[in-house]
Protein backbone atom coordinates (compact mmCIF):
# COMPACT_ATOMS: atom_id res chain seq x y z
CA UNK A 1 0.00 0.00 0.00
CA UNK A 2 1.14 3.30 -0.78
CA UNK A 3 0.67 7.14 -0.84
CA UNK A 4 0.09 6.82 -4.87
CA UNK A 5 -3.04 4.72 -4.21
CA UNK A 6 -4.99 6.58 -1.92
CA UNK A 7 -7.48 9.09 -3.28
CA UNK A 8 -7.72 13.15 -2.69
CA UNK A 9 -9.37 13.64 0.36
CA UNK A 10 -7.18 10.26 2.20
CA UNK A 11 -4.09 11.84 0.40
CA UNK A 12 -4.28 15.24 2.15
CA UNK A 13 -5.16 12.86 5.74
CA UNK A 14 -2.00 10.93 4.98
CA UNK A 15 0.27 14.59 4.38
CA UNK A 16 -0.92 15.60 7.91
CA UNK A 17 -0.03 12.40 9.72
CA UNK A 18 3.16 12.01 7.81
CA UNK A 19 4.52 15.48 8.94
CA UNK A 20 2.91 15.18 12.26
CA UNK A 21 5.44 12.41 13.10
CA UNK A 22 8.63 12.28 13.54
CA UNK A 23 11.27 10.14 11.99
CA UNK A 24 13.04 7.85 14.09
CA UNK A 25 16.14 7.42 12.02
CA UNK A 26 16.92 10.97 11.23
CA UNK A 27 15.65 12.49 14.57
CA UNK A 28 15.22 16.21 12.66
CA UNK A 29 12.88 14.86 10.29
CA UNK A 30 9.36 14.30 10.10
CA UNK A 31 8.48 11.23 8.29
CA UNK A 32 6.84 12.97 5.67
CA UNK A 33 10.69 14.40 5.21
CA UNK A 34 12.22 11.45 5.39
CA UNK A 35 13.26 8.91 2.71
CA UNK A 36 14.72 6.52 5.74
CA UNK A 37 13.72 2.45 5.25
CA UNK A 38 11.58 2.97 8.36
CA UNK A 39 10.14 5.96 7.67
CA UNK A 40 9.19 4.37 4.09
CA UNK A 41 7.65 1.47 6.12
CA UNK A 42 6.05 3.64 8.61
CA UNK A 43 4.29 5.98 5.94
CA UNK A 44 3.04 2.65 4.32
CA UNK A 45 1.82 1.61 7.46
CA UNK A 46 0.03 4.92 7.57
CA UNK A 47 -1.52 4.93 3.80
CA UNK A 48 -2.87 0.93 5.04
CA UNK A 49 -4.89 2.49 7.84
CA UNK A 50 -5.84 5.40 6.06
CA UNK A 51 -7.62 3.09 3.51
CA UNK A 52 -9.21 0.99 6.73
CA UNK A 53 -10.52 4.48 7.87
CA UNK A 54 -8.65 4.84 10.69
CA UNK A 55 -8.43 8.90 12.17
CA UNK A 56 -5.54 10.52 12.15
CA UNK A 57 -5.42 10.26 16.30
CA UNK A 58 -5.98 6.28 16.13
CA UNK A 59 -2.79 6.25 13.76
CA UNK A 60 -0.98 8.67 15.96
CA UNK A 61 -2.04 6.22 19.25
CA UNK A 62 -0.65 3.37 17.04
CA UNK A 63 2.67 4.68 16.63
CA UNK A 64 2.93 6.13 19.86
CA UNK A 65 2.19 3.16 21.36
CA UNK A 66 4.89 1.36 19.79
CA UNK A 67 7.68 4.22 19.35
CA UNK A 68 6.64 6.40 22.53
CA UNK A 69 6.41 9.44 22.76
CA UNK A 70 9.59 10.72 20.86
CA UNK A 71 7.40 9.75 17.49
CA UNK A 72 4.74 12.96 18.16
CA UNK A 73 5.77 15.93 17.53
CA UNK A 74 3.37 17.71 20.00
CA UNK A 75 3.78 16.84 23.32
CA UNK A 76 0.99 14.94 25.09
CA UNK A 77 -1.27 16.30 27.88
CA UNK A 78 0.04 14.11 30.51
CA UNK A 79 1.23 14.42 34.18
CA UNK A 80 5.16 14.08 32.79
CA UNK A 81 4.51 16.79 30.74
CA UNK A 82 3.07 19.19 33.28
CA UNK A 83 6.07 21.02 33.65
CA UNK A 84 6.36 21.45 30.09
CA UNK A 85 2.87 22.89 29.44
CA UNK A 86 2.38 24.79 32.54
CA UNK A 87 6.00 25.78 33.02
CA UNK A 88 5.85 28.88 30.98
CA UNK A 89 2.26 29.63 32.56
CA UNK A 90 3.70 29.69 36.33
CA UNK A 91 7.03 31.84 35.13
CA UNK A 92 4.28 34.83 34.17
CA UNK A 93 2.41 34.34 36.79
CA UNK A 94 5.52 35.14 39.00
CA UNK A 95 6.62 37.18 36.78
CA UNK A 96 3.32 39.88 36.86
CA UNK A 97 3.62 38.95 40.81
CA UNK A 98 7.29 40.89 40.84
CA UNK A 99 6.12 43.06 38.55
CA UNK A 100 3.46 43.89 40.90
CA UNK A 101 5.87 44.41 43.38
CA UNK A 102 8.24 46.70 41.99
CA UNK A 103 5.84 48.99 40.82
CA UNK A 104 3.67 49.12 44.31
CA UNK A 105 7.60 49.57 45.99
CA UNK A 106 7.99 52.70 43.64
CA UNK A 107 4.36 54.58 44.05
CA UNK A 108 5.57 54.33 47.96
CA UNK A 109 8.45 56.04 47.28
CA UNK A 110 7.15 59.78 47.00
CA UNK A 111 4.99 59.04 49.65
CA UNK A 112 8.10 57.74 52.21
CA UNK A 113 10.08 60.96 50.64
CA UNK A 114 7.62 63.33 51.50
CA UNK A 115 7.01 61.73 55.19
CA UNK A 116 10.79 61.94 55.72
CA UNK A 117 10.61 65.87 54.22
CA UNK A 118 7.79 66.55 56.86
CA UNK A 119 9.34 64.54 59.47
CA UNK A 120 12.59 66.37 58.62
CA UNK A 121 10.30 69.92 59.03
CA UNK A 122 9.24 69.31 61.76
CA UNK A 123 12.61 68.27 63.42
CA UNK A 124 13.73 71.77 62.23
CA UNK A 125 10.95 73.26 63.59
CA UNK A 126 11.80 72.02 66.82
CA UNK A 127 15.38 72.56 67.29
CA UNK A 128 14.17 76.74 66.08
CA UNK A 129 11.55 76.71 68.85
CA UNK A 130 14.28 75.27 70.89
CA UNK A 131 17.56 77.30 70.05
CA UNK A 132 14.35 80.43 70.24
CA UNK A 133 13.89 79.46 73.83
CA UNK A 134 17.33 79.01 74.92
CA UNK A 135 18.08 82.87 73.77
CA UNK B 1 17.40 39.36 58.35
CA UNK B 2 16.67 35.79 56.99
CA UNK B 3 14.19 37.51 54.10
CA UNK B 4 17.67 39.29 53.25
CA UNK B 5 19.29 37.25 52.79
CA UNK B 6 17.45 34.69 50.96
CA UNK B 7 16.86 37.72 48.88
CA UNK B 8 20.42 37.90 48.38
CA UNK B 9 21.38 33.96 47.19
CA UNK B 10 17.68 33.74 45.24
CA UNK B 11 19.69 34.45 41.91
CA UNK B 12 22.75 32.18 42.75
CA UNK B 13 19.95 29.41 43.58
CA UNK B 14 17.70 29.94 40.29
CA UNK B 15 21.51 29.67 38.44
CA UNK B 16 22.52 26.66 40.63
CA UNK B 17 19.58 25.10 39.65
CA UNK B 18 19.13 25.80 35.73
CA UNK B 19 22.91 25.07 35.92
CA UNK B 20 22.22 21.14 36.95
CA UNK B 21 19.43 20.84 34.66
CA UNK B 22 21.55 21.80 31.89
CA UNK B 23 24.51 19.91 32.81
CA UNK B 24 22.02 17.04 32.89
CA UNK B 25 21.52 17.53 29.53
CA UNK B 26 25.08 17.57 27.95
CA UNK B 27 24.80 13.93 29.18
CA UNK B 28 21.41 12.74 27.48
CA UNK B 29 21.89 10.67 24.70
CA UNK B 30 18.86 11.44 21.78
CA UNK B 31 19.60 8.61 20.16
CA UNK B 32 18.62 6.42 22.76
CA UNK B 33 15.04 6.28 22.94
CA UNK B 34 12.83 4.54 26.08
CA UNK B 35 10.84 2.05 25.00
CA UNK B 36 7.19 2.14 24.69
CA UNK B 37 6.73 -1.66 25.27
CA UNK B 38 8.84 -2.02 28.74
CA UNK B 39 6.10 -3.91 31.25
CA UNK B 40 4.05 -5.24 28.36
CA UNK B 41 3.40 -8.25 26.58
CA UNK B 42 5.79 -9.76 23.52
CA UNK B 43 3.94 -8.81 20.37
CA UNK B 44 2.09 -12.06 19.26
CA UNK B 45 2.60 -13.33 16.22
CA UNK B 46 3.32 -16.16 14.29
CA UNK B 47 6.99 -15.81 11.99
CA UNK B 48 9.00 -18.02 9.57
CA UNK B 49 11.78 -19.46 11.67
CA UNK B 50 15.11 -20.04 9.46
CA UNK B 51 16.44 -23.03 8.81
CA UNK B 52 19.69 -24.37 7.28
CA UNK B 53 18.80 -27.11 5.16
CA UNK B 54 17.56 -26.89 1.47
CA UNK B 55 16.26 -23.51 -0.10
CA UNK B 56 14.58 -20.29 1.03
CA UNK B 57 11.93 -21.59 -1.41
CA UNK B 58 10.55 -24.36 0.60
CA UNK B 59 8.13 -24.31 2.78
CA UNK B 60 8.94 -23.30 6.04
CA UNK B 61 8.65 -24.15 9.53
CA UNK B 62 6.93 -21.03 11.46
CA UNK B 63 6.43 -20.31 15.20
CA UNK B 64 4.49 -18.36 17.42
CA UNK B 65 6.40 -15.58 19.40
CA UNK B 66 4.29 -16.05 22.44
CA UNK B 67 5.19 -20.04 22.78
CA UNK B 68 8.89 -19.78 21.91
CA UNK B 69 9.84 -20.05 25.71
CA UNK B 70 7.63 -23.18 26.03
CA UNK B 71 10.29 -24.93 23.98
CA UNK B 72 13.04 -27.66 25.59
CA UNK B 73 14.37 -27.87 28.96
CA UNK B 74 14.29 -23.71 29.27
CA UNK B 75 10.73 -24.15 30.07
CA UNK B 76 8.86 -20.59 30.69
CA UNK B 77 12.20 -18.90 31.05
CA UNK B 78 12.88 -15.45 30.78
CA UNK B 79 14.48 -15.08 27.14
CA UNK B 80 16.19 -12.91 24.92
CA UNK B 81 15.39 -11.51 21.05
CA UNK B 82 17.74 -9.95 19.07
CA UNK B 83 17.24 -7.92 16.20
CA UNK B 84 19.78 -8.37 13.51
CA UNK B 85 20.71 -8.14 10.49
CA UNK B 86 23.70 -9.87 8.10
CA UNK B 87 23.92 -5.82 6.64
CA UNK B 88 24.40 -4.47 9.79
CA UNK B 89 28.29 -3.57 11.16
CA UNK B 90 27.07 -2.93 14.65
CA UNK B 91 25.95 -6.79 15.11
CA UNK B 92 29.40 -7.50 14.60
CA UNK B 93 30.53 -5.58 17.46
CA UNK B 94 27.86 -7.72 20.21
CA UNK B 95 28.03 -11.16 17.97
CA UNK B 96 30.88 -12.38 20.26
CA UNK B 97 29.18 -11.51 23.36
CA UNK B 98 25.88 -13.36 22.63
CA UNK B 99 28.16 -16.46 21.62
CA UNK B 100 30.00 -16.39 24.84
CA UNK B 101 26.77 -16.13 26.24
CA UNK B 102 24.90 -18.90 24.33
CA UNK B 103 27.85 -21.09 25.48
CA UNK B 104 27.17 -20.65 28.95
CA UNK B 105 23.27 -21.85 28.42
CA UNK B 106 21.92 -19.93 30.96
CA UNK B 107 19.05 -18.15 28.80
CA UNK B 108 17.43 -18.93 25.57
CA UNK B 109 18.40 -16.81 23.12
CA UNK B 110 16.18 -16.47 20.27
CA UNK B 111 17.41 -14.16 16.84
CA UNK B 112 15.26 -11.99 14.75
CA UNK B 113 16.42 -11.59 11.19
CA UNK B 114 15.77 -8.47 10.07
CA UNK B 115 14.57 -7.37 6.61
CA UNK B 116 17.16 -9.46 5.58
CA UNK B 117 18.22 -11.91 2.50
CA UNK B 118 17.95 -15.33 3.87
CA UNK B 119 21.04 -16.47 2.16
CA UNK B 120 22.98 -13.56 3.49
CA UNK B 121 21.62 -14.30 7.20
CA UNK B 122 22.77 -17.92 6.44
CA UNK B 123 25.50 -17.31 5.13
CA UNK B 124 26.61 -14.59 7.86
CA UNK B 125 25.87 -17.36 10.68
CA UNK B 126 28.42 -19.73 9.03
CA UNK B 127 31.22 -17.49 9.02
CA UNK B 128 31.05 -15.66 12.42
CA UNK B 129 29.03 -17.81 14.58
CA UNK B 130 25.31 -19.22 15.69
CA UNK B 131 24.70 -18.64 18.88
CA UNK B 132 20.84 -18.21 18.69
CA UNK B 133 18.79 -21.07 19.16
CA UNK B 134 16.19 -20.50 17.11
CA UNK B 135 16.33 -17.74 14.54
CA UNK B 136 12.92 -15.80 13.36
CA UNK B 137 12.66 -13.99 10.33
CA UNK B 138 10.82 -10.52 9.46
CA UNK B 139 11.06 -10.23 6.09
CA UNK B 140 9.82 -6.53 5.41
CA UNK B 141 10.06 -5.25 9.05
CA UNK B 142 6.51 -5.56 10.18
CA UNK B 143 7.43 -7.46 12.97
CA UNK B 144 9.83 -4.63 13.90
CA UNK B 145 7.35 -1.89 13.77
CA UNK B 146 5.12 -4.16 15.98
CA UNK B 147 8.28 -3.93 18.56
CA UNK B 148 9.22 -0.10 17.80
CA UNK B 149 12.45 -1.47 15.94
CA UNK B 150 14.42 1.76 14.92
CA UNK B 151 17.52 0.51 14.08
CA UNK B 152 19.75 -2.81 14.31
CA UNK B 153 20.83 -4.17 16.58
CA UNK B 154 18.12 -4.01 19.06
CA UNK B 155 17.99 -6.62 22.08
CA UNK B 156 14.72 -7.14 23.94
CA UNK B 157 14.90 -9.01 27.19
CA UNK B 158 11.56 -11.14 28.49
CA UNK B 159 10.28 -12.27 31.74
CA UNK B 160 8.68 -15.51 31.98
CA UNK B 161 5.33 -14.50 31.45
CA UNK B 162 6.61 -12.92 28.34
CA UNK B 163 6.37 -9.08 29.33
CA UNK B 164 9.06 -7.21 28.16
CA UNK B 165 11.15 -6.15 31.19
CA UNK B 166 14.25 -4.59 29.35
CA UNK B 167 15.89 -3.11 26.07
CA UNK B 168 18.90 -2.25 25.03
CA UNK B 169 19.28 -0.33 22.03
CA UNK B 170 22.68 -0.90 19.54
CA UNK B 171 25.16 -3.50 20.67
CA UNK B 172 24.37 -5.15 24.16
CA UNK B 173 27.70 -4.50 26.24
CA UNK B 174 30.54 -7.29 27.59
CA UNK B 175 28.57 -8.22 30.43
CA UNK B 176 25.10 -8.07 29.15
CA UNK B 177 23.84 -10.98 30.83
CA UNK B 178 25.65 -9.58 34.33
CA UNK B 179 25.20 -6.23 34.28
CA UNK B 180 21.64 -6.05 32.55
CA UNK B 181 19.65 -8.89 32.22
CA UNK B 182 19.97 -10.45 35.82
CA UNK B 183 19.17 -7.21 37.32
CA UNK B 184 15.96 -6.93 35.21
CA UNK B 185 14.87 -10.57 35.91
CA UNK B 186 15.31 -9.94 39.63
CA UNK B 187 13.93 -6.83 39.57
CA UNK B 188 10.51 -8.33 38.00
CA UNK B 189 9.99 -11.05 40.23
Amino acid sequence: MNVNDLNQSEKAQYKEVASELRCLVCQNQSLADSHASLAVDLKEKIAEQIRAGKTSEEIKSYMQDRYGEFVIYKPAYSVENAALWLGPFVVLVIAIFMARKVVRTSKVRPTQEAQSKNADKAWAEELYKRSSKTR
Amino acid sequence: MIKKRLRLYLPFLVLLFLGVFLLRGLWLDPKKLPSALIGKSVPAAVLPVLSFQGSEAEAMQVADVRLLQRIDELNGQPWVLNVFASWCQACLIEHPHFLELAKQKKIRLVGLAYKDDLANTRRWLNQYGNPYDLILIDQNGQYGIELGVYGVPETFLMNSKNTIIHKQVGPVPTDYFQSMALPAIEASR
